[in-house]
């Protein structure tokens, strides 16, 4: 399974549209290599990366809640 | 890649080195009965690649450490004294894109010093490759190779999907085991990726949570409020998570019990067979026992046969013949003397006659007599008589006359017995009982055959039980029944179906606690939020809002890419429950795969509405299974062309229509198989079906028979199998 | 009197070394007549339900191979119950023809003898049917000796001893 298959599991979810996070258009359109503004799918992405390079479920866990210090 | 062949030497039942049996491309098929060595063959195969056999007692694998010479034949064994005995199999495989074949051998062996038996320690496991435009073949020693050739020639993944006896396939996907569910749905795609990112999610969104709720406890103004707060908090979400754990406990009784309940339905039907053959059994158990009284009758009856039968008496025709002449003699003599006697006396009253009768004795009385005589005159006629004249003589015989009366009285005195009446019986008695005498013997034999009828008869309703017995048996076994469960299925079910009720209950009662005590804690976190002074920041309200979504949104995700696949499984399964139930004209239905509360699911045969058809028994239950078996190889892309299939599917089963389905499907899905089969065995129909008709890739064909059949296998010393091609 | 009747008055006796062999084949009966069934002498494994029986079988197996075996003066000997007694009558009536037939007495003598001389010869004949009877014993007890398995495994043992010579 690839990255952007994964990632496309991951966008099929109602969820995103039903909190506003983005629209049925654009979330039709986006691939894994497009950066978003929305931070839950760049934590996707961080998740996604980090599990299939092999990373540990603690260092995964702590590079999201960085990605989510102090950005805007 | 493609099986080419598999040679067995002294390999359990496969006595001797020259048991070789070649592969082609399509359905071959290895036919036998029952303990013929299919299962054996089966080991073979597996025991190349895993080092296991199937241990049938056991039920389960067992390495060649703990089989040990089990795996060697006994023959080979019983005709060694002194050497070495070697079991080995090797397989033959050949990869069709790199042309190559790749030859695995494993070989177990035994030294044998004055007929004991010492034990190897493992065994040997070689692989020999051979590209096929060379003529020689390279031994394969490094590791990691031999690994990389194991694997693709059967992925550890999808194995137990490829290569199963009969036995394992109710286990190797049962519905509502969580494992073997994932494992399936494993092969399809990687959930186990989806599990672990909810992991990640939950760790992230536990350290977001944290991070949030310490700022909050640092905002708040009241921190006597706030520790109360905390302490209710944590009591809570003690509480939520216990009765979360309760749940899942509920979920998973509820599952276990409505599944039971589906189980029990379709085993009704084939308890239904089960308890026909028992009556049928009671009927002949009843005729048994009345031959059994009419048999002691006759017995009993047999031996007073000789007194009121008069079977005593044989032989003795000639103690009557002898009485008989004793007795005609007796006879003869009796009337002659009585003739004789008579003539005697009809002489004396004669000479009596001629006697003086002119008078009646006595008169005149005797002393008159005597006068005259000594007077020398009649008184009567007063005439001279003078002695020894005529006259004289005259008067002197009226005194004899009542001498001679006196002496006859004498003599008549001594009249003998007559027994004439009593012989007379005893003869007459003896003439009709001798003249039974030529009858015993016919009598003697007919009672005997009559005896000899009933234990026939007797003997032929006791086979009659033996079979209907072994019919039971095999049912029970077939279907997974044990004859108490069959019995008691009705009862079971109402139970199991109580169950479920008290079960759903209880789940209510739980989930209604869970949503009143995450009432009460949002409302304790609400109070929280209240008690902060100041704004907290908004990065950090984003960062545990993103987290939880990311939870949620993980854990639905999950959710949705498993029903998913399931949704595949069972649609590829009905593609191939459909081609395998083509040819039957019964209602066969459309394969549903039902989801239970604990996330499991049942699988279930629908109507075109939607409906459950009710009654899956064990036959379409295994058709299910072996649907979905062959459902998760196919749907995995181009899995049935690379990989082989090998199977003692339990075809009996199903029955005949759809054990040809079974084959026509299984040639589709499959470049190759090898299936073990005891349906072709006996019905010769079916197996000229299987080679001729066109919609099976028919591969090579055998039977294999072994040399002594298995009630007779006390000795197996002797054992070996003979394997014969029919194509 | 009449012959029949003074013969059957008659118990006659075998040798005390054959009792054995006799409760071996036939069913031990409680008081005199006895009262067990058919049955319970097959259950039993047994042959003859009374002793009469038996010795009825062998007096006609003793007369019918002209075997005849005198019991020894000293010995020991039983009693069993008279011969007005036995069942069934005719068959009775058949041994005693064979012992006549067998005997070497003159009928028609017999018919004008003293009472005394009639009571003797019938004595005799009692005598006589002892004789073949034991005779009689003496085969089944020498089968029983050289083939024991004849009469074990063999529900028609009685029957086949029938042919015997």
């Amino acid at each position: 399974m690839t990255k952007d298959e994964f990632y496309k599991a991951y966008l099929e979810d109602p969820l995103l549209i039903e909190k506003n996070y983005t629209t049925q258009e654009k979330v039709n359109e986006l691939k894994f290599h497009q950066p978003t503004n929305i931070k839950l799918l760049e934590v996707i992405k961080i998740a996604i990366s980090g599990s299939i390079d092999g990373d540990s479920e603690a260092v995964i866990a702590r590079k999201i809640n960085q990605s989510l210090n102090k950005e805007s | 890649m493609i099986i080419k062949k598999i040679e067995l030497d002294d390999f359990m039942c496969y006595a001797g080195k020259e048991n070789c049996i070649e592969f082609s491309e399509g359905i071959n098929v290895i036919i036998g009965d029952n303990g013929y060595g299919k299962s054996k063959l089966y080991d073979a195969f597996y025991w190349v690649m895993y080092d296991q056999v199937f241990v049938p007692e056991k039920k389960e694998f067992q390495s060649t450490k703990s089989v040990k010479s089990k795996l060697i034949s006994d023959k080979a064994k019983a005709e060694t004294e002194n050497g070495r005995v070697s079991a080995s199999v090797k397989i033959t495989f050949h990869n069709l894109e790199r042309d190559s074949m790749y030859m695995l051998e494993r070989r177990y062996s035994i030294s044998v010093t004055d007929g004991n038996v010492q034990e190897d320690h493992d065994g040997e496991f070689t692989i020999m490759e051979k590209e096929l435009s060379y003529l020689n073949a390279r031994m394969v020693t490094d590791e990691d190779k031999k690994r990389t050739i194991l694997n693709s020639i059967l992925p550890s993944q999808i194995k137990d999907y490829l290569w199963f006896q009969g036995e394992q396939v109710e286990s190797i996907i049962d519905f509502n085991k969580q494992d073997t569910l994932t494992k399936a749905v494993n092969v399809l795609s990687n959930i186990s990726r989806y599990d672990a990112m909810i992991e990640i999610a939950q760790a992230a969104a536990k350290t977001a949570i944290n991070e949030y709720e310490r700022e909050v406890k640092r905002l708040s103004k009241d921190s006597v409020k706030s520790a109360q707060l905390e302490t209710r908090k944590s009591e809570l979400e003690g509480k939520i998570q216990q009765r979360k754990r309760e749940q899942e406990e509920i979920n998973d009784n509820l599952s276990r019990a409505e599944s039971r309940c589906e189980e029990l339905l379709n085993k009704q039907a084939d308890a239904q067979k089960v308890s026909v053959l028992q009556e049928r059994k009671k009927g002949f158990l009843s005729q048994l026992m009345s031959l059994n009284q009419s048999l002691k009758t006759e017995q009993v009856s047999f031996h007073r046969k000789m007194f009121r039968s008069k079977w005593v008496l044989k032989g003795t025709e000639d103690l009557q013949r002898q009485y008989a002449k004793k007795f005609s003699d007796y006879e003869k003599k009796k009337l002659q003397s009585e003739a004789d006697e008579k003539a005697r006396k009809e002489i004396e009253d004669e000479v009596s006659s001629n006697l003086q009768t002119r008078l009646p004795i006595n008169v005149p009385e005797p002393n008159y007599v005597e006068w005259m005589l000594d007077k020398e005159r009649c008184l009567v006629c007063d005439r001279e008589a003078k002695k020894d004249t005529e006259a004289w003589l005259k008067i002197k015989e009226l005194l004899n006359r009542s001498k001679e009366k006196k002496k006859e009285s004498k003599d008549s005195s001594t009249v003998s017995q007559d027994f004439s009446d009593d012989l007379k019986r005893l003869y007459q008695n003896g003439l009709s009982l001798s003249n039974r005498i030529s009858d015993i013997d016919d009598d003697i034999n007919e009672t005997l055959q009559r005896r000899n009828d009933l234990h026939g008869r007797v003997r032929e309703v006791n086979r009659e039980i033996e079979n209907v017995e072994s019919d039971i048996q095999k049912l029970l076994a077939d279907t997974l029944l044990t004859s108490e469960q069959a019995e008691n299925i009705l009862n079971e079910y109402s139970i199991q179906n109580q169950k479920a009720k008290d079960f759903k209950e209880d789940l209510n009662r739980v989930t209604q606690e869970i949503e009143h005590f995450e009432g009460l804690l949002k409302g304790v976190n609400d109070q929280f939020k209240d008690l902060v002074t100041g704004e907290l920041p908004a990065w950090l309200v984003e960062k545990k809002d993103v987290t939880k979504d990311f939870e949620v949104i993980s854990k639905s995700t999950r959710e949705r890419v498993f029903n998913n696949l399931i949704a595949q499984l069972e649609h590829e399964a009905n593609i191939h429950y459909q081609a395998m139930t083509s040819g039957n004209k019964s209602t066969r239905g459309k394969i549903k795969l039902r989801k239970l509360p604990n996330g499991n699911y049942m699988p279930e045969i629908i109507d075109s509405n939607g409906n459950p058809l009710l009654g899956l028994n064990t036959s379409n239950l295994i058709l299910v299974k072996l649907s979905a078996i062959m459902a998760i190889i196919s749907a995995k892309g181009n899995s049935g062309e690379i990989y082989t299939l090998i199977t003692d599917a339990p075809t009996s089963v199903f029955g005949e229509d759809y054990t040809i389905g079974f084959c026509k499907t299984i040639s589709k899905v499959y470049r190759q198989s090898i299936i073990m089969s005891k349906e072709f065995y006996k019905n010769q129909g079916l197996r000229n079906e299987l080679l001729t008709n066109p919609e099976i890739k028919i591969g090579k064909v055998y039977t294999i028979t072994p040399s002594i059949f298995e009630n007779e296998r006390a000795d197996r010393s002797n054992l070996s199998t003979k394997i014969e091609g029919l194509n | 009197m009449e012959l029949l009747k003074r013969i059957k008055d008659r118990a006659p006796e075998y040798d005390a070394t054959h009792e054995s062999l006799i409760t071996k084949f036939t069913l031990v009966q409680g008081g005199r007549a006895g009262t067990a069934s058919d049955e319970t002498a097959w259950e039993q494994g047994k042959y003859f339900s009374t002793k009469y029986e038996i010795y009825m079988y062998a007096a006609l197996l003793g007369l019918k191979n002209d075997y005849r075996i005198p019991i020894s003066k000293d010995a020991k000997k039983e009693k069993f119950i008279e011969m007005k007694h036995w069942q069934p009558s005719d068959l009775t009536d058949y041994v005693i023809m064979g012992i006549i037939a067998k005997s070497d007495i003159d009928l028609n003598a017999l018919e004008k003898m003293e009472e005394a001389e009639v009571e003797k010869q019938i004595l005799a004949f009692r005598k006589l049917l002892e004789d073949y009877a034991n005779g009689g014993l003496d085969k089944i007890r020498a089968k029983v000796e050289s083939d024991p398995t004849f009469f074990d495994n063999n529900d028609n043992c009685f029957i086949d001893l029938l042919d015997s010579q």
